[in-house]
């Protein structure tokens, strides 16, 4: 009885997974990256100075996280290492914007993948957490693509590094288990991001539809135009939770699966287009793509090593 | 693949994946506990104390100085997966909005509002006024703020008084958008800051 549930659970775990999907996590990681540096270029200092030259000190934030967790990186610990070399802040942080670019170029090209995807890991992780008093969740999902891919087998055969540095492909289920750790994990959060949402009475009677698109700053679309669809709102409303909540039972079957991608992405498209959360959207389609894009699940571990 | 390797990557996945369910059902049970869903109030008191236990079973509970908390914390927070995935849920908040009121020598009055570069720290602005209105960090709120307006100081010298206010969008309903009612704004906080003494008053 035992032999057979440990035998069914290392298929489902570690199945025969190809690496489409790595490559898809590894370049469309490196486009977030890029995208996120280019869009804070300019309020780069603004966010992450110390006290007295951004409006939002990065030291407060700093001081909040050594309260919590003082191992986790953040951009204090680069310009402390600066002020050794006796080079100041000012030089620090655009150092660090011009690292942070470059590892997602070489995410997008494949070019030393693994010291990128650390690179751009701890770049990120550092800038969202020295501004942690104004990150929200998209650095949230920057960090948990940035971290599932440093730790998974790269590179994938698409990568420079595959064609010009000779790295030998990593075990076909190792590529399946890391795969599945990010399936398994979005799962989650669109069964608990659902269920948090049913909770709500807004939700239901889409009131929180029309209240999200009409907050200023995401506003991108005049009120006056969406009144007149305001007959939908209940149905988005609920639509939404419910793609939410069905997330995880039906994103695994074989006909529903790809429609149930296909909602969520145009879900994240919708979102990003109505309320100018472009970098929401792009890092929500990625992992979505990477995880269940290329091939659904239950299929690739019956494909033949 | 070793069936050691095998072993510690599934021992991993099964601790990284509780870990998830952990700080999802605590920010779940923590929402459930304010009453702020459709969830009966009688029911509060259970949500609370589930909120306790997933709390005490992070960590979150000990002293921060405890080092399995400190090396708790730290993994979740390097992972991205210290919070939860509720957005917008249960309800969308009312938007924030800073003001700064600059009085000058002569009588003369200008406003000024934190602003950026870009939609993208346009978005981060709007979360950072959103922790500064929650009602249980007045303290941390003023600091902010102090900061915030030493930095105006430094870009209008002469400026004598800096009266900062902080308040929320209040966002009308669609019926009450088609009766003509628009935003308004709501003072929470308000905080005055003069050349010799930083904090004069606290009143909205």
């Amino acid at each position: 009885m035992i032999r057979p549930v440990r035998e069914r659970l290392q298929v489902f775990l570690f199945p025969v997974e190809g690496d489409k999907w790595l490559a898809i996590l590894r370049v469309g990681l490196g486009l977030q990256v890029l995208l996120y540096a280019l869009a804070l270029k300019w309020d780069w200092n603004y966010l992450l100075a110390g006290k007295g030259k951004g409006q939002i000190s990065r030291d407060l934030a700093e001081a909040l996280l050594s309260l919590e967790s003082p191992a986790v990186p953040r951009l204090g610990w680069f310009v402390s290492l600066g002020a050794h070399s006796g080079v100041g802040e000012e030089t620090i942080l655009p150092l660090t914007w011009i690292l942070l670019f470059f590892a997602g170029s070489c995410l997008v090209v494949g070019f030393y993948s693994r010291l990128a995807a650390v690179l751009g890991w701890l770049l990120h992780l550092s800038a969202a957490k020295s501004g942690g008093l104004a990150s929200y969740g998209v650095d949230n999902f920057m960090t948990i693509g940035l971290f599932y891919l440093m730790t998974s087998p790269l590179p994938d055969r698409y990568a420079l590094d595959w064609r010009f540095r000779k790295t030998t492909p990593e075990d076909s289920r190792a590529r399946g288990f890391f795969r599945r750790v990010l399936q398994l994990h979005l799962c989650l959060i669109y069964f608990f991001s659902g269920l948090t949402k049913a909770l709500g009475r807004g939700w239901w009677d889409g009131s929180n539809i029309w209240r999200a698109l009409i907050r200023p700053s995401f506003n991108v679309l005049p009120a006056e135009m969406l009144i007149k669809w305001k007959i939908l709102f209940p149905i988005a409303g609920v639509s939404i939770w419910l793609l939410e909540i069905g997330y995880p039972f039906f994103v695994w079957h074989r006909k529903l699966g790809r429609i149930w991608l296909t909602c969520i992405c145009a879900m994240h498209l919708m979102i990003g287009l109505t309320m100018g959360m472009y970098l929401f959207a792009l890092i929500m389609i990625v992992l979505n793509l990477a995880a269940f894009g290329p091939k659904l699940a239950f299929i690739s571990h019956r494909t033949p090593e | 693949m070793t069936r050691s390797a095998t072993r510690f990557r599934v021992f991993g996945l099964a601790l990284h994946l509780t870990l998830v369910v952990l700080v999802c059902s605590h920010e779940t049970f923590s929402v459930l506990a304010q009453g702020l869903t459709i969830s009966p109030r009688g029911l509060n008191r259970f949500w609370d104390k589930a909120t306790r236990l997933t709390a005490s079973t992070l960590g979150l509970s000990l002293p921060a100085s405890n080092p399995f908390r400190a090396i708790m914390l730290s993994y979740l927070e390097c992972s991205g997966i210290e919070s939860g995935y509720g957005y917008f849920a249960p309800n969308v908040p009312d938007s924030c909005k800073l003001v700064f009121e600059l009085h000058y020598t002569d009588g003369t009055i200008g406003y000024e509002l934190p602003s950026v570069n870009s939609s993208a720290a346009g978005l981060r602005l709007v979360t950072f006024l959103e922790k500064l209105v929650r009602p249980e960090s007045d303290p941390f709120r003023k600091f902010v703020i102090k900061t915030m307006v030493s930095s105006v100081w430094h870009e209008h010298p002469d400026a004598t008084r800096i009266r900062a206010v902080l308040g929320t969008i209040k966002l009308p309903g669609p019926t009450e958008f088609e009766k003509g009612q628009r935003n308004e704004d709501e003072v929470l906080f308000a905080y005055e800051f003069d050349r010799t003494e930083p904090f004069e008053s606290t009143k909205p």
